[in-house]
């Protein structure tokens, strides 16, 4: 079976355990659904009876399989239920909002790759000069630092202090620089030690010193021989990454108050919001199954050892 | 290495002065005081910070523009004003016809948003059909036949139960009037002083000015509220200029505000935090089942260190927990408890609770353990108050443990389970009803209406119900408020199941150039027609 | 957020390490030389001493309120200053150190420990069982570990017990991938031909063969992790969903300053500094055992 099949077809387990998952965290959870969506329709807290009522609308009675099928039809026709708190669908939610996280997560990793690759390779390139020191450095502190403790102290200096930027809030250009580059930074550091570390182990190698004896320029062979060996580790270096930034967004997004889908995550989980956790879990367990997917055709496109191999290369990253 | 080291070191050393040299805002542009006085701009728009966005979009209970945050596009028939007085608006006045009518005379000349005119035909689609569509058919118990239409500005409202509190209860945004045939969920359309622009959720919903209001007119063109759940986010907005006016303020920053120039206005008391004791539930949950332990704790806390240290002084160290701008003069009917804490622990001793070995006392083997549920609006909203309560109650011998829940329909799900000894909660008085909330809460008698939930830890008895019964059916203000008033000393005096902390009031804070804002105690009745902005 | 994704695909790159476990002396001296990984440890061992004897270091009762003495400036006698319950912002530090690091060891402990178990069960024994899990490692690898340890405490709910647990079922996995890729491939390896051929059973096999050879690059692999799961468990408590008030530990702190940022910015600073401090000697540590575990990485590094 060719490699590209076969890798597609080993989604299809991985989007059903992720649709188990987002099932159960519904369903196993302590708690009354039907109590808490009454709860919140108005001010005076349900009689029994009306729990009751509702219990049976909602379908909650029946055996815990049919509710996961019907569940599960729902979803992939689109329907992901409604809301506990906003009373709004799901996935109009969910639509609205994964833009604005795009953005942020987008801009960052560009952001993190144009510093990173080129810090990398220029630190490659000197090694153990001031640059390389410095930027080792820099790299390191970034990698151990809290991103809530960063977005804070960025708040502090640039927006209240020097008034450059707005404090918190999607509104103009200007609103985007603090959440990005606080995203930025961590994959920005990882990025570059690991682009670093990467072309030196190419730089060493013996195709690397024939090339040079032969005369070319070191840009040239960098250039040409070293990237295109580099692409693979460095693909997976930013799949990784792509981890980092999700995850980097829930707690941004939370300080900055932009309205992405990590926000909305933390405050479905702080409400106990069943269906919107549920549709999270199903959206983000999804994405990311497709981007391991693209990644992992990549690596067949660029290097044919790969597809050969096997699958062997998809586990190693996330 | 020595330049790694070294570079170590300046990092460090930045990172320090950036940092620790917070607080202190030299650069805000609003932090001039203004002693020239500019002319007022009409043309302004007014930037608002609020809360969270809290809107529902869909249904019957469909409060764009208009719950919680009230953007003065719909209107009522009623007003609930910043002394809880309930004066006309969409109504000009009313009559309460026996046994249970009244006779609303509609305000002529007003016009709804979309050009069709208010009259009694009109308010009984826009009103009362709708709230007859709600679940109960709202607080007022509006039904499908509740109105009969006298003449084209006169009208006559039956609720389907008895109902004497009618006009102060539809002043609430719930029960405003929603041009018939809108949908009140995407483009609300009232006939109030603004008309709706935008709304794009959770970021901001946008109104400018009715120039065909049948009132005066608003004072500035637009106003664009802004959401800010996070009330750092909402405090630097203002700080940094990104908006004009904020509501609710932390406490601890108020003082750094004013420092700066900006306007701080607080209003009368809207709210209150109180605790509510579980007198009923089962084991481990039981210790309070005994009413001079209750006692106890009541004695035991410093009510002016919570006010004064914790709430910074902005708030009042209230015995009742209905504000007392709607109890009236009948506030001096609940006596409460003074902070006493050797009289305290002299109770909790009587009672049979000695100090055991590590300070907490015990009983017959058992450790005086008590859990405190925090929850209502959330458990954000209330911190640090659990932690103070914790380390008073640990002065009196008592081991406290803070058990957290984030939002009010959680904490009310414990509550129904009885699982925990003290509930603390920050409830709002919305309406100038005055036993709105005893009744609701605490009232088991036969016209009981509520869910029970409250009442199944807190139910002070017999005696409270008959105190409290006639104030159900009393149209006179203030015949009803005394009645409240002893209802209450018996709840909070004599029986000790609802524990008041503070009278909590609403603070709002502005840059100086804002002017004519009356702080209301009560947010969802905020009104920004004599709001005006200054210059620019 | 896994550093061990990082260089499980560095040493993928570059090959699975080290046939047989180093000398430790050879260990030992090549740390010792490395002054990063000695800043490392340095840093490691004074937070974790501080942590350790938070009881004598500390001048104040963590949890006492007095809110008569909220938002004092560092001093004499508070020398972080207080925080907006007339709390000591010191004495809060150091006993938060304690539920900071301790959680952070015990968690990694036993994320290691399930990680190798499964992943030499699963390696060696193959089979139905093999399969299985390997499609459950798949499926949660599928996720980015921070947005898993969230599903699962959406599910549980918050508290810190729940957080650990979240957490170490998030990043189990990527350890058993590794363990498992590294025993397919040390299986046909001729010493282990031999331990069969005499007739060893399959657990003396693993424990004595395999084991010490998987040993070191998994304690690398931990010890780099070690910084991400102390970002991760107190990102958690930073958003509410780890400790309960009035718990003293450096994300719930943090959490607090926030609210507090423009009046008294130091309740935010020293909770933050302190989890970077150690966050960063976790780095340096686990970067310089790696390299002396692996003198080929060394090469790349300095």
């Amino acid at each position: 079976m060719p490699y590209v099949l076969r890798r597609c077809l080993l989604v299809i387990p991985t989007l059903l355990g992720i649709s188990f998952l987002a099932f159960a965290l519904a369903n196993l959870a302590p708690g009354n659904p039907a109590e808490q969506l009454l709860r919140r329709l108005s001010d005076t807290p349900p009689t029994a009876q009306e729990v009751i009522d509702t219990r049976e609308e909602m379908g909650l009675n029946r055996p815990l399989v049919t509710q996961y099928v019907s569940w599960a039809g729902r979803a992939v026709q689109g329907d992901l239920g409604t809301s506990y708190t906003t009373r709004r669908s799901v996935s109009s939610e969910l639509r609205h909002r994964i833009p604005y996280t795009l953005q942020l997560t987008v801009l960052a990793a560009m952001l993190a790759l144009a510093i990173a690759v080129p810090a990398g390779i220029v630190c490659a390139l000197h090694r153990n000069r001031l640059f390389d020191q410095l930027a080792r450095l820099m790299s390191l502190a970034g990698a151990s630092m809290p991103s809530f403790w960063l977005a804070l102290s960025l708040i502090v200096l640039f927006a209240v202090r020097l008034s450059m930027v707005p404090v918190a809030g999607r509104g103009g250009l200007d609103s985007y620089v603090l959440p990005v580059v606080t995203l930025a930074v961590t994959p920005a550091a990882v990025l570059a030690r690991f682009t670093r570390s990467t072309m030196l182990e190419v730089l060493d190698d013996d195709y690397m010193r024939t090339a040079r004896a032969k005369g070319l320029t070191e840009w040239r062979t960098v250039l040409g021989h070293g990237m295109r060996n580099a692409l693979v580790p460095l693909l997976t270096a930013f799949s990784i990454s792509l981890g980092h930034l999700l995850a980097g967004a829930v707690i941004v997004e939370t300080i900055f108050v932009w309205p992405g889908v990590g926000k909305l995550a933390l405050d479905a989980i702080s409400n106990r919001d069943y269906p919107m956790i549920q549709g999270f879990v199903l959206y983000a367990g999804a994405a990311f199954a497709g981007i391991n997917l693209l990644v992992d055709l990549a690596y067949g496109a660029i290097d044919p050892r790969i597809s050969a191999a096997g699958s062997s290369a998809s586990g190693l990253r996330r | 290495m020595r330049t790694f080291r070294r570079l170590a070191v300046v990092l460090i050393m930045a990172l320090v002065a950036a940092a620790c040299g917070g607080g202190d805002d030299d650069n805000d542009s609003a932090g001039q005081t203004d002693t020239s006085q500019p002319a007022v701009n009409t043309n302004a728009e007014l930037k608002v910070g609020f809360v969270d966005d809290q809107y529902v979009l869909e249904g019957v209970d469909a409060s764009l523009g208009a719950y919680p945050l009230n953007t003065n596009v719909l209107e009522t028939l009623t007003y609930l004003n910043d002394k809880y007085e309930v004066v006309p608006r969409l109504a000009e006045r009313w009559e309460f016809r026996a046994p249970n009518t009244w006779r609303f005379f509609l305000r002529k000349g007003v016009k709804f948003h979309d050009g069709q005119d208010w009259n009694a035909q009109n308010a009984k689609a826009a009103i009362f059909d709708r709230v007859a569509a709600k679940r109960g058919g709202g607080t007022i118990k509006a039904g499908p036949n509740s109105v009969a239409i006298v003449d084209e500005f006169t009208l006559d409202f039956t609720p389907t139960v008895g109902n004497v509190r009618v006009p102060e209860q539809i002043v609430h945004p719930n029960n405003a009037a929603v041009a018939p045939g809108t949908d009140p969920g995407k483009k609300p359309v009232g006939t109030g002083p603004f008309k709706f622009v935008e709304y794009q959720a959770k970021e901001r919903i946008v109104v400018e000015r009715n120039d065909a209001y049948w009132g005066e007119k608003a004072q500035v063109a637009r106003i664009s509220f802004r959401f800010y759940p996070d009330s750092n986010a909402r405090l630097l907005a203002l700080q940094a200029g990104d908006i004009d006016l904020a509501y609710q303020i932390p406490r601890d920053d108020v003082k750094g505000l004013k420092d700066k120039g900006f306007t701080v206005a607080n209003s009368t008391v809207g709210a209150y935090r109180a605790v509510y004791l579980n007198q009923f539930g089962e084991a481990p949950f039981d210790i309070l089942k005994d009413v001079n332990v209750r006692k106890a704790i009541a004695t035991g806390i410093d009510r002016k260190a919570l006010v004064d240290g914790v709430l910074v002084g902005l708030a009042t160290p209230d015995q009742t927990f209905v504000p007392p701008g709607v109890l009236g003069r009948s506030a001096s009917e609940v006596k409460g408890f003074q902070f006493d804490l050797n009289k305290a622990k002299a109770m909790l001793d009587t009672a049979g609770w000695r100090a055991g070995s590590d300070g907490i006392r015990e009983k017959a083997g058992r450790k005086l353990k008590l859990v405190l549920v925090s929850g209502f609006p959330s458990a954000e909203a209330l911190r640090p108050t659990p932690v103070f309560l914790q380390s008073e109650m640990k002065k009196l011998g008592i081991d406290l443990e803070i058990q957290e829940r984030p939002d009010s329909a959680s904490f009310q799900a414990l509550m129904a389970e009885k699982k925990g000894d003290l509930f603390i909660e920050e409830g709002n008085q919305n309406d100038a009803n005055v036993g709105f909330l005893p009744v609701l809460l605490l009232y088991t008698g036969a016209a009981s209406s509520g869910s029970g939930v409250y009442q199944g830890i807190s139910a002070p008895g017999p005696t409270f119900n008959s105190l409290i019964e006639p104030s159900i059916t009393e149209p006179d203000l203030a015949k009803t408020q005394l009645s409240v008033g002893k209802a209450l000393n018996e709840a909070i005096t004599e029986q000790a199941t609802v524990l008041p902390l503070a009278g909590i009031f609403r603070i709002y804070a502005m840059k100086s150039t804002v002017r004519g804002f009356v702080p209301h105690p009560s947010f969802l009745n905020v009104s920004w027609l004599g709001v005006s902005v200054a210059g620019r | 957020m896994s550093t061990a994704d990082t260089v499980a695909a560095e040493t993928a790159v570059v090959g699975i390490p080290a046939r047989q476990p180093p000398h430790r002396a050879r260990l030992l001296s090549g740390l010792l030389h490395d002054r990063t990984a000695m800043i490392g440890l340095v840093l490691v061992s004074a937070l974790t001493l501080a942590a350790v004897f938070a009881p004598l270091l500390s001048p104040h009762d963590p949890d006492t309120v007095d809110v008569a003495r909220k938002f004092l400036p560092p001093s004499g006698e508070f020398p972080l200053g207080t925080d907006h319950l007339g709390r000591d912002v010191l004495s809060r530090l150091l006993f938060g150190a304690r539920l900071s690091i301790g959680s952070t060891l015990v968690a990694s402990l036993a994320i290691s420990v399930i990680g190798v178990a499964v992943g030499l069960v699963t390696g060696w024994f193959g089979g139905i069982t093999d399969n299985l899990i390997s499609r459950v490692v798949e499926i949660l690898l599928a996720f980015p570990t921070f947005l898993l340890a969230l599903s699962v405490t959406a599910m549980l709910g918050p508290g810190l017990r729940n957080v650990l647990v979240a957490i170490i079922l998030a990043w189990w996995a990527s350890y058993a991938r590794i363990v498992r890729s590294a025993v397919l491939s040390e299986r046909e390896k001729p010493y282990i031909e031999a331990a069969r051929a005499v007739g060893s059973g399959s657990g003396r096999i693993l424990r004595r063969h395999l084991l010490p050879n998987i040993v070191a690059p998994i304690v690398v692999l931990t010890t780099l992790d070690l910084g991400a799961v102390l970002l991760s468990l107190s990102g958690f408590s930073f958003l509410g969903l780890g400790v309960k008030p009035p718990t003293a530990e450096w994300g719930a702190m943090l959490s607090e300053g926030r609210t507090y940022l423009s009046r008294a910015p130091n309740m935010m600073f020293f909770p933050g500094a302190a989890i970077f401090l150690m966050v960063l000697g976790f780095n340096l540590l686990g970067d310089g055992l790696r390299d002396a575990l692996d003198p080929r990485t060394r090469r790349s590094r300095c």
